[in-house]
């Protein structure tokens, strides 16, 4: 679990309650590490925010400067922590998100790259890193194994900010909801065989099939009598969310745990478990139940990863001292190089595998550049290498691979995390970005000008300037709004292709406009409770096909 | 409605661009516009019929606010135009709403993304089925042009 180091000064002056031999209580020491990382992830994400910055790299470096104050802020990270309790529910929320239809007609090149790229890239690396710096052939294999594992979050913020395409969208996190699992498994096998399990490709390929067939097979059923059986039968907003989260940790442990269960010595993956949960519940539940629940549900999860995301990423900055780099610089150097190759060559050539196999899904150019160079890798690969002990691996090979691991994770995040928006506007995928956003400082100084313009009648109402001036002052104001309302028109006839999301934008806006005004009649006791109560479901359920019509609506 | 010309999209809200040509188009013809728009099963297909319903609903009030604009930007505002929203098979759905108008163009502008369907097979299904001529408007996601 996370422990935080007791902060001397805090203590000193009595915060920390202390138990009679004068010790702080464990749990206390928990609860404060979880409140002072929430409130910086907070502070990271308003500051991110302002200066347009990618937060899960912001957080990164927060946790860097956080890792500066020594003993203040340090955490002690346990892999189960982040692979049994924050692990799930990210990826359930992505799977949630992810329409099965788009996803269906992607298949092919989304579990080519998961299953056949993850393959590759495992055997790949860790020949690699064998060839060139003697890891024994476990270890090697272990890290090409967890090395593989893609994280998409920071990407799909991108994407979303940026207004990429909808299928690039999917093929990035389809990839990736699957290859954690390839990797997961591939990383097990790896560390199965350092222990001294007996490996034959047979053998290995078997365990594979049965680990990924089974955990597939667990999420499935257990997501199916969530999503047909309670969220599409069942309209309360709140039981139904709390299913939805006793699933996402249910399928985990129940896949994990299975052999225990049935009483053998054997398991399922528990991260596909969670994936094919998400999907059933996103397929046959979340479109099956009421508008009111489908936005607490949503709200719900967008919270929940919110706030997982913080704590993952704040721990990789607070984790990995950048001069522990400085030590295997040259083992870290070759792992990135490698990576970053092998990355290159499994989407391009599987790309074009796609091609001959499906004509009518080939991967543009543009986006294979975008998948290449969009392939970070964060919290699984992290999780994994931190399961790697000197009593299996040796202490000189894990601490080597240890290293490299934090040194691409970190490279993945800073380097490539911070350069995707400059690639994919260079690429010309992101969207109606720069128009949308002249768009947008047209409007901005027109409601500017309307708040001047209102000041300036204020303070001539109310004799503060005397009334000529306020009404030439008025009179100027209206000129300048009349410009940029002229402009503003210019520049929509001249990019029609703003319309649909400014159409959609501003009914948005109106509708929560409405919303609000409903609840002031509410308050008001204008209407009965149960009108108010009518309105307000037929209001959500406005917003709630305005969202899908955006969701699906391919610009 | 008769003589109509109409406008044909689907998986959303039509593309600003080509509807703009269909309304100018019917226009210069003096002829009334059908806009229909198709919730297609590759697109819609997973909703159940009630939420259908909602974004049947929901979608028809965008596409007349759309309508209200892009008559008043091509200074037609008296221009009789209506607007269909359907759920099914592109083409049925299109069949279906021509057979008792009988339009003398069919015009069909979609955003279709990269791969995703067929313009030149759908315009020659369309044609057959309802024996107009069928025109596709230019609707490529960026990702085309690589």
């Amino acid at each position: 679990m996370i422990g935080l180091q007791l902060p001397s000064v805090l203590a000193s002056v009595g915060f920390l309650a202390t138990e009679a031999n004068g010790e702080a209580s464990e749990f206390l020491r928990q609860e404060i590490a979880a409140v002072v990382l929430l409130a910086i992830g907070a502070g990271v994400a308003v500051l991110a925010k302002r200066l347009k910055f990618p937060y899960t790299v912001a957080l990164v470096l927060a946790g860097f400067a956080a890792s500066t104050l020594g003993e203040l802020v340090a955490v002690d990270v346990s892999p189960d922590l982040i692979l049994a309790l924050l692990v799930p529910p990210l990826l359930f929320e992505a799977t949630l998100h992810l329409p099965w239809v788009k996803l269906k007609a992607d298949l092919t090149p989304v579990l080519l790259l998961a299953v056949f790229g993850t393959a590759a890239g495992t055997l790949g690396l860790g020949w690699l890193v064998h060839a060139t710096l003697g890891i024994p052939w476990p270890a090697a294999f272990a890290f090409g194994a967890l090395i593989s594992a893609t994280d998409p979050v920071a990407v799909i913020a991108f994407f979303k900010s940026l207004g990429t395409p909808k299928r690039l969208s999917v093929l990035v996190e389809g990839e990736s909801l699957f290859n954690d699992a390839v990797a997961v498994v591939a990383f097990t096998l790896a560390v199965g065989v350092a222990e001294g399990t007996e490996f034959s490709v047979g053998g290995a390929a078997i365990d594979f099939i049965v680990v990924s067939v089974g955990g597939l097979a667990v999420g499935a059923v257990l997501g199916y009598v969530v999503g047909a059986v309670i969220l599409a039968r069942l309209d309360d907003a709140l039981i139904e969310t709390a299913t939805t989260l006793a699933l996402a940790y249910g399928s985990y442990l129940l896949a994990e745990r299975f052999g225990a269960v049935v009483g053998a010595e054997f398991h399922f993956s528990g991260i596909l478990a969670v994936v094919a949960a998400g999907l059933m519940v996103g397929t046959v539940g979340l479109t099956n139940t009421s508008p009111t629940t489908r936005i607490t549900l949503e709200h719900f999860w967008e919270l929940l990863t919110f706030l997982v995301n913080s704590m993952v990423f704040l721990t990789i900055g607070l984790t990995i001292p950048p001069q522990v780099l400085l030590k295997e610089l040259d083992a870290v150097l070759i792992a990135l190089v490698g990576v970053l190759v092998v990355r290159l060559v499994l989407v391009h050539g599987l790309s074009i595998v796609t091609q001959r196999l499906v004509p009518r899904r080939r991967i543009p150019m543009k986006y294979r550049h975008v998948m290449m160079w969009g392939g970070l890798r964060g919290a699984i690969s992290l999780a994994l290498v931190l399961t790697m002990t000197a009593e299996v691996f040796g202490e000189e090979t894990a601490e080597t691979v240890r290293v490299m691991t934090f040194g691409v994770v970190l490279f993945t995040l800073l380097i490539q995390g911070t350069t995707m928006t400059g690639l994919i506007r260079r690429l010309g995928l992101s969207g109606t970005a720069d128009n949308e956003m002249a768009q947008q400082r047209h409007q901005a100084r027109i409601a500017m000008r309307r708040a001047g313009q209102s000041e300036v009648g204020r303070l001539g109402a109310e004799g503060v300037l005397f009334s000529d001036m306020a009404d030439a002052l008025a009179r100027t104001y209206q000129r300048d709004i009349a410009s940029e309302s002229s402009s503003l028109r210019d520049h929509f006839t001249g990019h029609p292709e703003l319309e649909a999301s400014m159409l959609i934008q501003a009914r948005r806006d109106a509708l929560v406009a409405e919303r609000s005004a409903l609840a002031d009649i509410d308050r008001t006791g204008l209407v009965d409770t149960q009108v108010a109560t009518d309105l307000a479901v037929e209001l959500n359920n406005r917003m709630a096909a305005l969202d899908l019509i955006e969701e699906r609506w391919e610009s | 409605m008769k003589e109509s010309l109409v406008y044909v999209s689907w998986g959303g809200t039509g593309q600003p661009s080509s509807v703009r040509q269909a309304l100018k188009r019917a226009a210069e013809v003096e002829r009334p516009m059908l806009y229909l728009a198709v919730l297609d099963p590759e697109n819609f297909g997973d909703l159940d019929s009630p939420t259908t319903s909602l974004v049947v609903e929901e979608l028809k009030w965008l596409l007349d606010a759309q309508l209200d604009l892009v008559k008043s930007q091509l200074g037609v505002e008296d221009h009789e135009v209506e607007v269909l929203v359907k759920v099914g098979d592109v083409a049925e759905m299109v069949e279906q709403a021509v057979k008792p108008i009988a339009p003398t163009d069919i015009l069909v502008g979609a955003p279709l993304p990269a791969g995703y369907t067929e313009p030149d097979a759908l315009t020659e299904l369309l044609a057959r089925v309802t024996g107009c001529p069928v025109t596709v408007f230019p609707a490529r996601t960026p990702a085309d042009s690589s």
